[in-house]
């Protein structure tokens, strides 16, 4: 039986936690209708991760690749809200296909010159593992999660009135470009400090689920997000519990536990709705 | 003074010339309606009045002011109701909130509502008579309750001029009916009202000016001046129809919408 308070575990408590608080980037992609971008911010935070690896064995630099990850998200998601504004919500999609395109091409090219030891490394970043968490990884995650709360509360306001209403908005004069922007950065911020957790090919499950599982009971936009961080909450401590119990990858685990949130929940309402 | 004063003013989108050197006078306050075909320019014309939009030549002025060099200024006089399939139906915002919108964009982040606010949002919600869905989400309510809504997020900042776009899209004959009532009492007040519609029969009686307008102003006046056969066929073709019918004027734009 391992130890509920063993370090690693500890750790991947405090990452979990962290984790709900930046789950409400889940809930701002679907209000703003880019429900899939936090996925495809995931995987262009795969390349980076890569290049970051690679520029760190290649140089001896200190270089962490988990701040390069989180860089790259966020430009491809910056890049993908500017062509989005010139040509629509077609010209995000395309954007970010070939984000993830370059992030996917990065990965396998640098994964194929890595040594083994790095490539193990790398890995981690596709399909996760919140239970092998380093010090400075919790660290990193907590600074980006904090940065990112104190972003997302001074500006709550301005991120819902884009998503519901961006004519209206700007017609009440409000800089609506610069806070779209500053949504695609989150969104992008986010993404690459899920991958971390669960990995790359994950993210979409873990952050997406929780959000619009939450809009589908949630009265107002604050229950929204309160309810996103809630089921985020009970999808990583539940994800974690199956995974301990059953010998199964943590990341996976996690991202089932908040798809099948997803599914009870649309079951039970049908069934609700039915009485 | 006058609400609306455009001099040769045309506007360019995407290269497309949208409007072409308009002429405009309106007084203040006034109620107008603008009538045309779809593509003639209506929602371009309001985006212009906003600043959201920049003429190309000509000149714009809109309370005496500048909506090119003083959009701030023109945005805080004039309350916009965009059409109602502009907002987005992702976002659970309950109705209060969304009113109280246009009292938090002027605030510094993180723009939190004081009592005043709410004071001010409840006092719009009593007056436009949406006690019972203040506190509903605004995707659930019906196109009447929405539009309802909407204007009294623009009417929430006591504006001295308000720009509707297509307010009776998908609203019954009720809601029409206490919309139009709402805005005459508006009007009573002393804010001057220009509205985009289609259908110009229901608000011909409550209208001072009529603008008919095909990318530049075809006929602008009173309604039963602009509201002729052969100065409607200039624009909607040969197979329009005027029926009078006291007080009623009706045209009937057999192939407006093909």
């Amino acid at each position: 039986m391992v130890d509920p308070l063993s370090p690693f575990l500890v750790k991947a408590y405090v990452a979990i936690l962290l984790m709900a608080g930046i789950s409400i980037s889940g809930s701002v992609s679907v209000l703003r209708g880019i429900a899939y971008m936090p996925a495809e911010a995931a995987h262009a935070a795969l390349g980076g991760a890569a290049l970051g690896i690679l520029v760190s064995h290649v140089t001896n630099m200190t270089l962490d690749p988990y701040v390069v990850a989180a860089m790259f998200a966020s430009v491809t998601t910056l890049f993908a809200g500017y062509v989005g504004r010139r040509g629509g919500p077609e010209a995000i999609a395309a954007a970010l296909a070939g984000a993830l395109t370059l992030g996917v091409s990065i990965y396998a090219f640098v994964r194929y010159i890595l040594p083994a030891n790095l490539r193990v490394v790398l890995d981690g970043y596709l399909v996760g593992d919140i239970l092998i968490l380093k010090d400075s990884e919790i660290a990193m995650l907590s600074i980006l999660t904090i940065a990112y709360m104190i972003i997302f509360t001074l500006f709550y306001n301005e991120i819902v009135y884009v998503c519901f209403d961006p004519e209206g908005a700007e017609a009440m004069g409000m800089n609506v470009s610069l806070y779209d922007f500053m949504i695609f950065f989150l969104i992008g911020l986010a993404g690459s400090v899920a991958t971390k957790a669960v990995g790359s090919l994950l993210v979409y499950a873990l952050v997406i689920a929780p959000a619009i599982t939450a809009k589908e009971l949630s009265g107002s936009v604050r229950g929204m997000l309160v309810l996103t961080s809630a089921i985020t909450l009970l999808a990583g401590y539940g994800g974690l519990a199956v995974s301990l119990l059953f010998d199964m990858p943590s990341g996976g685990s996690i991202a089932v536990v908040a798809s099948l949130t997803y599914v009870g929940t649309m079951l039970g309402k049908r069934l609700f709705q039915k009485r | 003074m006058n609400s609306v004063e455009a001099s040769g003013l045309t506007v360019k989108l995407n290269g497309f010339e949208v409007l072409r050197d308009v002429n405009l006078s309106l007084n203040h306050p006034s109620f107008t309606a603008i009538i045309g075909p779809n593509g003639a320019g209506k929602t371009t014309l309001l985006k212009t009045i906003l600043g959201l939009l920049k003429p190309q030549s000509g000149s714009i002025r809109v309370m005496g002011l500048d909506p090119t060099k003083e959009p701030k200024k023109v945005r805080s006089m004039v309350g916009y109701v965009p059409q109602r399939d502009r907002v987005s139906f992702f976002v659970p915002m309950r109705a209060k909130d969304v009113i109280a919108m246009s009292r938090l964009v002027w605030k510094r982040p993180p723009r939190w509502a004081t009592k005043r606010d709410e004071a001010a949002v409840k006092k719009v919600v009593s007056m436009v008579g949406i006690e019972e869905i203040a506190d509903r989400r605004f995707d659930e309510l019906s196109g009447g309750q929405q539009q309802k809504v909407l204007i009294a997020r623009a009417i929430v900042s006591e504006p001295s001029m308000l720009l509707l776009d297509e307010p009776f899209n998908g609203v019954d004959v009720r809601s029409q009916s206490e919309i139009m009532s709402l805005l005459m009492s508006l009007r009573e007040k002393g804010v001057s009202i220009l509205m985009v519609t289609h259908d110009v029969s229901d608000v011909i009686h409550i209208i001072d000016n009529l603008v008919l307008l095909h990318r530049t102003v075809v006929a602008a006046g009173k309604p039963e001046d602009v509201l002729k056969e052969e100065i409607l066929k200039r624009v909607y073709g040969d197979r329009i129809g005027v029926y009078s019918h006291e007080p009623c004027i009706m045209f009937v734009p057999r192939d407006s919408h093909g």
